[in-house]
């Protein structure tokens, strides 16, 4: 246990936590252990390829000059490219972005994808910058950056306050740096463009409509469909509205939803865009919704039903209210929903859990069709794109169900164990240079 | 390597009344995330600026 160190309203307040780190950590070495990974490939993936930061200077709408340091971990690039968000947060750092790069060599190894890890950001709150201030910063950024990020070493995407318009601005910065005759071919420098500058159709329901396909895949696996099917969400966000959407056409039934404003419920079953329809006049609330009655927020995890979908935060499943959870699936929308120790409750009580390394995957996975296309000079419709999605997710789920059986293990042990497996195998097949 | 420090919640304009967690100390991903907008920019003296006057501009990177 360590402590962490947060700037609140001006006050230090230090609260000691489990950080993320030691979380990945311990996810790590548990599934090197089980595979017995061998302890020079356990030594490289225990720490990071490259730590870039970056200082650069910036013209603000005053005439001043405020100095901004930006950061870049790679993690790893065995699989290929590194691949990871760029967020733009007071908290970013060096050692925040390190275990998330790591994560991500994780999660696009599981995924199959030709990729590796890695992740970064800018210090700053953006919410005091003008968008002429923040297109300045994000361009600098990219020019700073310069070498160190490109589309065949390392692709950003958006995370925490970064969106398309930010991938629009790198992309654009960055193909203006190269030799005239080369801009067009460097469009994938980044993913989650807009979809009218190399941006991909269907980006938006990507990682939702992928946490629905393991949901049915599951349910097919164990013989059973999703018609009647109650399932609750946590979160009403990009995931957990897609999720529901995509359940609902297939027959399942949403009974309770929890947003960051309440919880509401009906054992009737909650029509998923009047919802969204409401929650869009409402600010963004689903609270006081017409057909559903307010419902404890504490007594939302324990709501009757079949299927949970924690797409919101982490640490919502812990040892206090794992024992009263009546779904005997949890498929982690989120990141990180589900703690150790309500993970092993869970488990007790047979209620199984897709682990969000492999039920989330959907949008890196959207992120490589972006790539791939602008890659290859194609444009993909959105059928195509769902169909592709299919493909790929089918393909993660099966490796990760079938090891699990074959093993004997829960899935999130399977599907570290894939995706540390994959790394291990390039390693032993490419040697370690000189 | 060193733990993770890195929390939005103190930036998400739903920190007073979110309903989703009471440890807002630890929180790197939220669905609900919603960055606190303001009509003013902060003058925040601590950050570190360069009086055009002072310096010109630089390349640093």
């Amino acid at each position: 246990m360590t402590t962490i160190t947060a700037k609140l309203n001006n006050e230090v307040k230090k609260a000691p936590v489990k950080g993320m780190m030691e979380n990945v950590m311990q996810q790590f070495n548990s599934a090197a252990d089980h595979i017995n990974l061998h302890p020079n490939i356990r030594k490289i993936l225990s720490i990071t390829n490259n730590e870039i930061v970056v200082h650069f200077p910036v013209k603000m709408d005053s005439g001043e000059v405020e100095i901004f340091t930006g950061y870049r971990v790679q993690h790893n690039n065995a699989l290929g490219p590194y691949k990871g968000g760029l967020r733009y947060h007071p908290t970013v750092d060096i050692d925040a972005a390190r275990a998330l790069a790591m994560w991500m060599t994780w999660k696009t190894s599981l995924a199959g994808l030709p990729y590796g890890g890695g992740k970064g950001g800018i210090q700053l709150d953006p919410s005091i910058y003008s968008e002429g201030e923040l297109e300045r910063i994000t361009r600098r950024f990219t020019f700073a950056l310069a070498d160190n990020i490109g589309p065949e070493h390392d692709i950003p995407a958006p995370d925490v306050n970064t969106n398309s318009q930010t991938m629009a601005w790198i992309a654009d910065t960055y193909m203006s740096t190269r030799p005239p005759a080369e801009r067009t071919a460097n469009q994938h420098v980044v993913t989650g463009k807009p979809d009218g500058s190399g941006g991909l159709e269907g980006r938006d329901r990507a990682t939702g409509y992928g946490v629905f396909l393991n949901i049915k895949f599951w349910a097919k696996r164990n013989n059973e469909t999703l018609l009647d099917k109650k399932f609750i969400v946590q979160g009403f966000g990009n995931v957990g509205y897609w999720a529901s959407h995509f359940l609902e056409k297939e027959g399942a039934k949403l009974v309770a939803v929890q947003d960051a404003f309440g919880s509401v419920e009906n054992k009737n079953g909650i029509s998923v865009e009047d919802l969204f329809n409401y929650s869009i006049a409402n600010n963004g609330s689903i609270v006081s919704f017409p057909e559903a009655t307010g419902m404890s927020n504490e007594n939302f995890y324990g709501t009757e039903c079949d299927i949970c979908i924690p797409a919101a935060l982490g640490n919502q499943i812990t040892e206090s209210n794992a024992h009263t959870i009546k779904a005997k699936l949890i498929a982690e929308g989120a990141n990180g929903p589900t703690s150790v120790e309500g993970e092993k409750v869970l488990l007790e009580r047979g209620i199984t859990i897709i682990p969000d390394i492999l039920c989330n995957s959907g949008g890196v996975v959207g992120s490589y069709f972006e790539w791939l296309q602008n890659r290859n000079g194609e444009l993909w419709q959105l059928d195509e794109v769902m169909a592709k999605l299919d493909k790929k997710m089918l393909e993660s789920f099966n490796k990760v169900y079938e090891y699990s059986e074959r093993e004997a293990m829960d899935l999130r042990t399977a599907a570290f164990c894939i995706a540390i497996k994959r790394i291990e195998k390039a390693y032993i097949q490419r040697g370690i240079f000189p | 390597m060193k733990s993770n420090p890195f929390n939005i919640c103190p930036t998400c304009m739903h920190r007073e009344t979110c309903v989703l967690t009471q440890q807002k100390n630890q929180v790197w991903s939220c669905s609900e995330y919603d960055e606190e907008t303001s009509d003013l920019k902060s003058t925040d003296d601590s950050r570190a600026t360069i009086s055009i006057e002072d310096q010109p501009e630089m390349a640093m990177a």
